[in-house]
């Protein structure tokens, strides 16, 4: 898939123009819009059996207290997602956080540069860094007045997380 | 070719009736089964067609669906236009569409040559229905992701291919269906000629006679029919001449039936030869033959057809070798003057022909309705004379037969009487012929040889063992087996057969001859005398007397009643005579009324007489007392018998 996604790079840089081409583009406000979007990219992802949310257990998305998209994100709480619901949870410090299934990280994080998933299962989500951090599979970011979405494909291996395809159809692969 | 021409007035009116209405059928039958089968067909290819294009444009749609969940989460046109892209190969989408939930279109594809106004997704459906419409199949299919619905896709596909195909089908089926339909006809063309030769020969049989050719009875019937409707139309009326071959039975028993039809192919050649080319020929029956002469209204036209009806008998005719005289009576009878209707006419021709035959055969007569008071009194005759014999009406008398060299009584000849309760004496001349005709005269002859028989016993029980009686038997009764009843008569009675004799006519003879040979044979073995009666008036052929079992002749009064004056009856009494002397046969004559006639027979040396001169037929009593007298004297009675007369 992706190697044939690689063979036609014009349609990729095409989608990467295209990405997010919201038609309501900043109508809403930029921190829900992400919010919506770390939302959805969940729906993707695949995690390993033993770190997979059993039956009846939330999913549970870690964020820094300071994060920017804090707000926005927890107005997700409760969620309905993928048969169970999304647990919005504060993680202090983030590295340490223990039955998160995926966690945001942005500038405001000082433990950015830390490894809060060696024992991998974290999907680590970026956004707004000056500059990406090799953990994060996944980095919003602005292009022009869009969100486009980066994968970094070596940091999910790494994270044991699979990544459906269709999610990489509408995200640039930044590292395989 | 003159033949051809005459037959021509009557034509078979059937047509070929079967083959029109096979033809009908299988036009009808055939046609409507390939088009009903055809049509249902199509039918069926149309529906199966369009459940599978629902199916194919669903799984289309799913795939879309499938595929495009991600695009539409992240709202990427350009990933969705991308799948929606994937559907140009398939030829049938016309439009595709990829919604959000709340409707917005994320992305759209057209295929190329699709005008501006059919780019779009139609009515609202329900995610996951479909609908026909427009010659459009609209499909919506919705897109899921993570067990939520999260937007649809809908697809519209052009039906115009379907229909192409479909019409493709039709044609073809049509084409199938005419081409087997055309295959079919020229089958039943071919079975159907077949059939109309059937039927024409079928017709020919149905309505022409196989031994002459001509148009038979059921045609005649028809054909009177036609004639009927034309009386008061186009006609004043026609004529119907039936024509009855006289001693026809003859040719058949003595040359074969191959030369019996022969004969009557020859005559039907020229029976209307000497006729109008209107007049139409029928075989009626074996011998019989009507000739239908339309357009004739008074007798004397009747009397020239009649007499152009005789010409046909005048030549005589060749079969084979033979060349042969025929001879014919003829009806004749006119519609509407003689009859109301078909069966009445031909009965009115029918009764004419009988009164010719009755005066003399080979001639003619026109019907008139004294005639027919002649036919009710036969019909009258033969519904008493069945009751005649229980009723005792019937009697014998008995005419005495004279040995001339010794003059004496040696035997009598029974003869029949009938007492009719309302019309008195019926002379056997009139009733016998109805009897013969109705088949009465088994159980009269039966009667005649008991009472004969009984009466023999009671002369002989008298002690005239010598006499004998004469008893006559007519043609049917030999065919019914005369043997057995003579046995039984003898039986019951107990008289010696050689006391009886029977005589028998030329012409009952000769209508199964090998039969009556053998029954002949029989009854001589029993030691029953055979008379020939009334020999010279039938055929006389020496044939015949030569083969025949019999002991004597008579010879018929015809040739008595001039004697001795006409030179010309007294050369063939003479010859009779001698000739019979010669086969070794007795003589007896009828009908002798002088003693001129008695001087000149005796002197021909003729054995035996009877006739008025000596005595006429008498009752039995009367005979009684004739024998007494003879048997008292010792002597003959000589010269005429003074008795009462019957």
């Amino acid at each position: 898939m992706l190697r044939r996604s690689q063979s036609r790079p014009s349609i990729w840089l095409l989608a990467l123009v295209g990405v997010f081409a919201c038609a309501r583009a900043w109508a809403v406000d930029e921190g829900e819009l992400k919010a919506a979007i770390i939302f959805n990219v969940l729906l993707f992802v695949e995690w390993p059996a033993d770190v997979a949310p059993p039956p009846g257990s939330p999913m549970v998305l870690c964020l820094n207290p300071g994060a920017a998209l804090g707000p926005a994100l927890k107005a997700l709480q409760g969620r309905e997602l993928r048969g169970t619901r999304l647990d919005v949870r504060d993680a202090v410090p983030l590295a340490n956080a223990q039955g998160c299934h995926a966690a945001f990280i942005d500038g405001s994080d000082s433990l950015r540069a830390a490894s809060p998933t060696k024992a991998g299962g974290v999907l680590v989500i970026s956004d707004d860094m000056p500059q990406a951090s090799p953990l994060a599979a996944l980095t919003l970011r602005r292009a022009g007045n869009r969100i486009a979405l980066d994968v970094n494909l070596e940091a999910a291996r790494n994270a044991r997380l699979q990544l459906s395809s269709k999610l990489l159809r509408v995200s640039h692969v930044v590292k395989e | 070719m003159t033949q051809e021409r005459r037959r021509d007035p009557f034509r078979v009116q059937t047509g070929p009736r079967l083959g029109r209405r096979l033809t009908r059928a299988v036009a009808l039958g055939a046609g409507t089964a390939l088009l009903v089968s055809g049509l249902i067909f199509d039918l069926f290819v149309y529906v199966s067609l369009r459940a599978a294009m629902v199916d194919d444009i669903t799984v289309q749609a799913r795939i879309v669906a499938e595929n495009s969940s991600a695009a539409i989460l992240f709202s990427d046109a350009a990933a969705a236009g991308q799948t929606l892209a994937g559907l140009q190969a398939s030829p049938l989408i016309e439009y595709a569409e990829l919604r959000e939930m709340l409707g917005r279109k994320v992305a759209t594809y057209a295929a190329s040559g699709v005008r501006t106004a059919r780019r779009t997704a139609g009515p609202t459906l329900a995610p996951g229905a479909h609908l026909f419409a427009g010659g459009r199949l609209y499909v919506s299919q919705p897109v899921r992701e993570g067990g939520r619905e999260v937007g649809s896709v809908h697809l519209v596909a052009t039906l115009d291919e379907l229909h192409q195909r479909v019409a493709t089908y039709v044609a073809t089926t049509l084409l199938a269906g005419v081409v087997a339909f055309a295959l079919a006809f020229l089958l039943v063309i071919r079975i159907r000629r077949e059939l109309d030769d059937t039927e024409r020969k079928l017709d020919f049989l149905a309505y022409f006679d196989p031994v002459t050719g001509l148009p038979n009875r059921h045609a005649a019937s028809e054909q009177i029919q036609v004639l009927i409707e034309t009386v008061g139309r186009s006609s004043d009326g026609f004529a119907l001449l039936l024509i009855d071959l006289d001693d026809f039975k003859v040719v058949n028993d003595t040359l074969g039936h191959g030369a019996g039809d022969e004969l009557l192919k020859a005559l039907s050649a020229r029976l209307t030869q000497f006729m109008r080319p209107n007049d139409v020929a029928f075989r009626f029956g074996g011998d019989e033959f009507v000739i239908l002469a339309p357009r004739v209204a008074d007798r004397t036209h009747q009397m020239l057809l009649g007499q152009a009806a005789m010409l046909a008998f005048d030549a005589p005719l060749m079969v084979g070798t033979h060349e042969l005289r025929v001879r014919g009576s003829v009806g004749v009878a006119q519609f509407p003057h003689d009859a109301q209707d078909a069966a009445g006419l031909i009965r009115a021709a029918d009764t004419a022909m009988y009164h010719a035959k009755s005066i003399g055969k080979n001639t003619y007569a026109l019907f008139d309705s004294d005639m027919d008071r002649g036919a009710l009194r036969r019909m009258q005759l033969e519904a008493d004379l069945r009751d005649a014999v229980q009723r005792g009406e019937l009697r014998l008398v008995y005419q005495p037969i004279v040995e001339l060299a010794s003059q004496r009584l040696c035997g009598v000849e029974a003869l029949i009487r009938w007492a009719h309760p309302e019309l008195g004496m019926v002379s056997p001349v009139e009733f016998i012929p109805v009897a013969e005709y109705s088949g009465l005269i088994v159980d009269i002859g039966q009667w005649v040889l008991h009472t004969a028989c009984a009466q023999l016993k009671a002369w002989s029980d008298d002690g005239h063992d010598q006499l004998f009686v004469a008893v006559n038997v007519s043609a049917r009764q030999i065919r019914r087996g005369l043997k057995a009843q003579v046995d039984a008569a003898l039986e019951a009675t107990g008289v010696d057969p050689r006391r009886l004799e029977i005589e028998i006519t030329e012409h009952s003879m000769v209508e199964d001859i090998e039969s009556n040979m053998e029954q002949l044979r029989a009854l001589r073995q029993l030691g029953v005398q055979v008379a020939v009666d009334d020999f010279g008036t039938g055929l006389s052929s020496l044939a015949y007397l030569k083969r025949l079992p019999i002991g004597k002749l008579k010879i018929d009064r015809a040739f008595i009643k001039d004697l001795p004056a006409s030179t010309d009856d007294a050369a063939i009494a003479s010859a009779i005579i001698s000739m019979a002397r010669s086969l070794g046969l007795t003589v007896v004559a009828e009908g002798v009324e002088t003693e001129a006639q008695r001087d000149f027979l005796l002197a021909q040396g003729c054995e035996w007489v009877q006739g008025f001169f000596y005595s006429r037929p008498v009752a039995p009593e009367a005979v009684t007392v004739l024998l007494r007298e003879q048997l008292r004297t010792g002597c003959l009675t000589i010269g005429p018998l003074q008795v009462a007369t019957a």
